[in-house]
């Protein structure tokens, strides 16, 4: 069947029998529940349909509604996921397995509708677990795996399931949407270990814990060894899902690693970019691969440092800029690799494709060029190193010159190849 | 296989539906494809395009096609303004809904003409061109047969919860434009690929305010040419114009402006065709040009 991103993400909550949605829309999440909308009041879709008043009241009621034991769903963006963000905090702390899928776009200002990372980077530190997908399949089959990682007693945490907006949200491709009988079989209904909504008998009162140090740093522990743990449970349903599904996932993917000199790390859907170029730059002679990150919380850093010790040097390719700083996931690969043996002579951050900008192959060689002289010269470019097509500098700066701007005065764009 | 085809038109064409059709007909045919519309925030009129790709094997690009195999062009006075050419491979075919061959001035590359437009209308009463283009580009590429572009269009109208009717007519319109256009052999080649080359530079630091994304020059929306929005164009007849200004007074964008004698005249480069001055004008001095 030929689905966008975004109803593919529909699709998942259907056939995962999701009890609850909130909503609330934003361009380019809003088809996702407007689909479940529609869905709902057709009677397609069992589960209670709220909509909210905004993202952070949105997160709260579906963390809620995860305590009393319901599978939750909800869908933002961009500014959404920001406005949410104390509660995403709130329901991590709560231990609330929900699903938010996220349909990353970057925060502006500058206002953009495109995507880029900065939204779900800034999320990296609440507590959810993070799968990003390439893939409209890989969007169902995150959030089927997500439910299932995050509902197991030893994680109980909730995800994300990042897609990339316009690019994949709205693209369509053919997606496999499995029978209702083995999606129920692979997530069978969830039980809450201690629900809010007890038995019949039983009155229950749950309210924030005011904690001091110790016992502050103990929920918090608590918290990231779940994080942990959870890599470990979708080791195991990846088998279980393999089983049921025919396919095959794990945190990370490699793409002609084995023999490869140079190694480009990425992620999300842009990765379908990357391995093309891959591909063209072996028949170009160039002896490169591709690690792309599926599962970006908990980070899997020892997957990362066995994928890439024997490899010369490491691009790590992002869609985000932190700035005063740079990519928000170079220094994780680096920690990854530090004390790997061997290592790579130099592991280099690039920063390309903001806002929706195309890369190809010319992007994809640039890196492997400027890794080579890294390699080569034993010197690397201070970093992050922008990747920007000449023409749309040229076309940057017709603009700036319409606005007012004097441009011979500005100083001219310089590369490092 | 391997094609990467762009689609362009405007707002209210219906031209993510088109691509959707060719994207459905592929994957009904048997092929891998993918196809992703690609519009700002703009308004009916406004030049929307959309990318599909199709091929033997899972496809491996995502997003803005720089290089197409294929351009479909759904209203040709977007070659003036949008450049829908831009990219297109040497060898490559493009399809332009217009009544007569368009002169390109580009040898290479090979032109199939219909004027899917006048058909639409026929059937349909409107420019919905999608499922004409649709067909088309199906056709004139040899990506499916009949039957599948016509199972494609129907399962895309109903999609858009169409009457029955309404679906028959693009039915009816879908096949009419597969029968009328031809099938052309596309002589693009895929190594060509390796060889597109952008050069890649780094973007300097540069003093505030021209890093800072406020427009801080006053008057410069007027380089915004906003007629390119405009599929319907108001016309003055200035026998029957009296002078009342009330066309001056309800344009929402400032688009007419009077002379000294109190004679309107309109600004086309900006005028988006909302005809509110058509509807206004009390001696009906306006007409509208399609």
């Amino acid at each position: 069947m030929m689905l966008t991103g975004n109803s593919t993400a529909a699709w998942a909550a259907r056939l995962a029998d999701v009890d609850y949605v909130a909503a609330y829309p934003i361009t380019p999440q809003s088809e996702i529940v407007e689909t479940l909308a529609k869905w709902s009041s057709e009677g397609k879709l069992r589960a209670k349909f709220v909509n909210f008043e905004s993202e952070h009241s949105m997160i709260t009621a579906a963390g809620a509604a995860s305590l009393t034991g319901a599978r939750a769903f909800t869908a933002t963006s961009s500014q959404g996921l920001l406005y949410a963000m104390e509660a995403l905090y709130t329901v991590a702390g709560w231990r609330a397995p929900m699903m938010l899928v996220n349909v990353s776009r970057g925060v502006g200002m500058p206002m953009i509708l495109q995507v880029e990372h900065g939204d779900v980077m800034a999320a990296r530190d609440s507590g959810f677990i993070q799968l990003h997908a390439e893939t409209c399949q890989e969007v169902l089959d995150f959030i089927l795996l997500g439910y299932r990682v995050g509902e197991d007693s030893r994680v109980l945490l909730p995800t994300i399931v990042n897609m990339d907006g316009f690019v994949l949200s709205f693209a369509r491709e053919p997606v496999e949407l499995p029978d209702k009988s083995d999606v129920e079989s692979f997530l069978p209904r969830f039980k809450h270990p201690k629900p809010l909504l007890g038995l019949e008998d039983e009155t229950l009162a749950y309210a924030p814990t005011m904690t001091e140090g110790a016992s502050y740093t103990y929920f918090k522990y608590q918290i990231h060894l779940a994080a942990q743990e959870a890599k470990h449970v979708f080791r195991g349903a990846v088998e279980r899902f393999e089983e049921i599904f025919g396919r095959h996932h794990d945190v990370i993917e490699g793409y002609m690693l084995d023999d490869a000199e140079i190694a480009i790390v990425s992620s999300n859907s842009y990765s379908s970019i990357i391995r093309s170029a891959v591909k063209a730059l072996r028949r170009n002679g160039y002896r490169v691969g591709m690690l792309r990150l599926k599962m970006i919380r908990p980070f899997p850093r020892e997957e990362v440092a066995e994928a890439l010790k024997h490899v010369g040097a490491v691009a790590v390719f992002e869609q985000n800029l932190a700035p005063g700083r740079g990519g928000a996931l170079y220094p994780e690969v680096v920690e990854a690799l530090y004390h790997a043996s061997p290592r790579p002579d130099a592991i280099l951050s690039f920063i390309g494709g903001l806002g929706g900008s195309p890369i190809g192959y010319s992007e994809a060689e640039y890196m492997v060029r400027v890794c080579e002289k890294a390699m080569k010269t034993g010197i690397a470019p201070q970093g992050p190193t922008i990747l920007c097509r000449r023409e749309d500098w040229q076309r940057i700066r017709a603009a700036l010159k319409m606005a007012g701007i004097p441009v011979e005065q500005l100083s001219e764009a310089i590369h490092h190849v | 296989m391997k094609l990467n085809i762009r689609l362009h038109g405007r707002g209210g064409q219906g031209i993510k539906t088109a691509g959707r059709v060719v994207g459905t007909a592929a994957f009904l045919a048997g092929y891998y494809a993918q196809d992703s519309p690609m519009y700002g925030p703009e308004r009916r009129g406004a030049h929307v395009s959309s990318f599909v790709r199709i091929s033997d094997e899972p496809v491996d690009g995502r997003g803005y096609i720089a290089a197409p195999d294929a351009v479909a062009i759904a209203d040709h006075s977007l070659l003036e303004q949008a450049s829908p050419l831009q990219g297109l491979r040497s060898g490559g075919v493009v399809i332009i809904n217009a009544a007569k061959h368009v002169e390109l001035g580009i040898p290479t590359i090979q032109q199939a003409v219909l004027d899917i437009s006048t058909l639409a209308n026929k059937i349909l009463g409107r420019d919905a061109v999608s499922a004409g283009v649709g067909a088309a580009v199906c056709k004139a590429l040899g990506i499916a047969g009949r039957a599948d572009v016509i199972e494609a269009v129907k399962m895309e109208m109903e999609e858009l919860g169409l009457r029955e009717e309404l679906i028959e007519a693009n039915i009816k319109l879908a096949e009419e434009c597969y029968a009328a256009i031809p099938t052309l052999q596309l002589k693009t080649n895929e190594e060509d690929m390796l060889m597109e080359r952008d050069e890649i530079v780094e973007i300097p630091a540069t003093p505030a305010p021209a890093s800072v994304a406020l427009i801080s020059a006053a008057g410069n929306s007027t380089a915004r040419k906003t007629g390119a929005w405009r599929d319907a164009t108001p016309v003055i007849n200035y026998q029957k114009c009296t002078r009342c200004m009330v066309c001056y007074i309800y344009c929402p964008d400032s688009c007419i402006s009077l002379d000294e004698t109190l004679t309107p005249h309109i600004d086309y480069e900006h005028c988006k065709g909302c005809l509110i001055c058509f509807m206004e004008c009390p001696p009906r001095a306006i007409q509208v040009e399609v």
